[in-house]
């Protein structure tokens, strides 16, 4: 389980693991930062970019569940993000949160 | 025909194309806000907040993000940076940025939506710059969604 909110709904937290996190850089290929640059001409979404963050953001949300499952954590709480971008065409995706055991509630 | 090349073509990449782009791009944005218009009268009555309620009962919970990268456009962040001299509202980039928020929000929306979820609770969202050169932004919503069981 993943949530944003410092507890679970419908959950207790039983046991708090500690502080867990993953990042990822990547960027597209040539020819998408070309793509990118001819859309912004015009404005408008520029969708190569939209998939490189929600797929870099997904990997590291992937590696957070993954450090979080070393700890024998199953669920993290109170995730964040941040966004950087480090270089044209590439961006930093940071995800971290609590990792905690947590029951259903009775 | 040498006058139009000396003077006619310069004058027609330097001045034509950009209008010729921002009119493109101002149809692209009337499209999209009518779209985000249509998409939203259809989720007017999904619960969503941007606190987190504790006494919800035995839910399902999960983490739902989705983000948008926006540019802005070449004509539009040139007017900006005339914009910035004098101050004011740029209300051409908050136009922008309003449309990519929405979108961004919507994806979220109707992602839980078609998860079978029944609302969304701590709902944030964050801009960041991630264009290098090109001016654009990221949008990113997130929010955890609540299932009834």
């Amino acid at each position: 389980m993943i949530v944003n909110t410092e507890t679970i709904p419908g959950h207790d937290i039983v046991e708090t693991k500690g502080l867990v996190s993953g990042n990822t850089i990547r960027a597209k290929h040539l020819g998408r930062d070309i793509g990118a640059g001819l859309k912004n001409l015009v404005g408008g979404e520029l969708t190569g970019y939209t998939e490189l963050l929600n797929e870099s953001r997904a990997e590291a949300m992937q590696r957070m569940v993954g450090a979080a499952q070393g700890m024998n954590a199953n669920a993290i709480v109170n995730v964040r993000f941040t966004t950087s971008a480090i270089a044209g065409g590439a961006a930093e995706l940071y995800a971290y949160g609590t990792a905690v055991v947590a029951t259903p509630s009775a | 025909m040498e006058i139009f090349l000396a003077i006619g073509l310069p004058l027609l990449l330097t001045i034509g194309l950009p209008i010729l782009f921002s009119v493109i791009g101002e149809i692209i944005e009337r499209r999209h806000e009518a779209d985000l218009a249509r998409r939203e009268s259809a989720i007017v009555d999904f619960p969503v907040r941007s606190t987190s309620p504790t006494d919800l009962g035995r839910v399902d919970v999960e983490l739902l993000s989705s983000s948008v990268v926006i540019g802005t456009g070449y004509l539009k962040q040139l007017f900006a940076s005339f914009r910035t001299m004098v101050g004011g509202e740029i209300v051409s980039l908050t136009r922008v940025l309003d449309r990519g928020r929405r979108e961004a929000y919507l994806r979220v929306v109707e992602d839980a939506r078609q998860r079978g979820g029944t609302g969304l609770i701590n709902i944030r969202f964050e801009t960041s710059d991630v264009g290098g050169q090109k001016p654009s932004s990221e949008i990113l919503c997130y929010a955890t969604m609540i299932r009834e069981l």
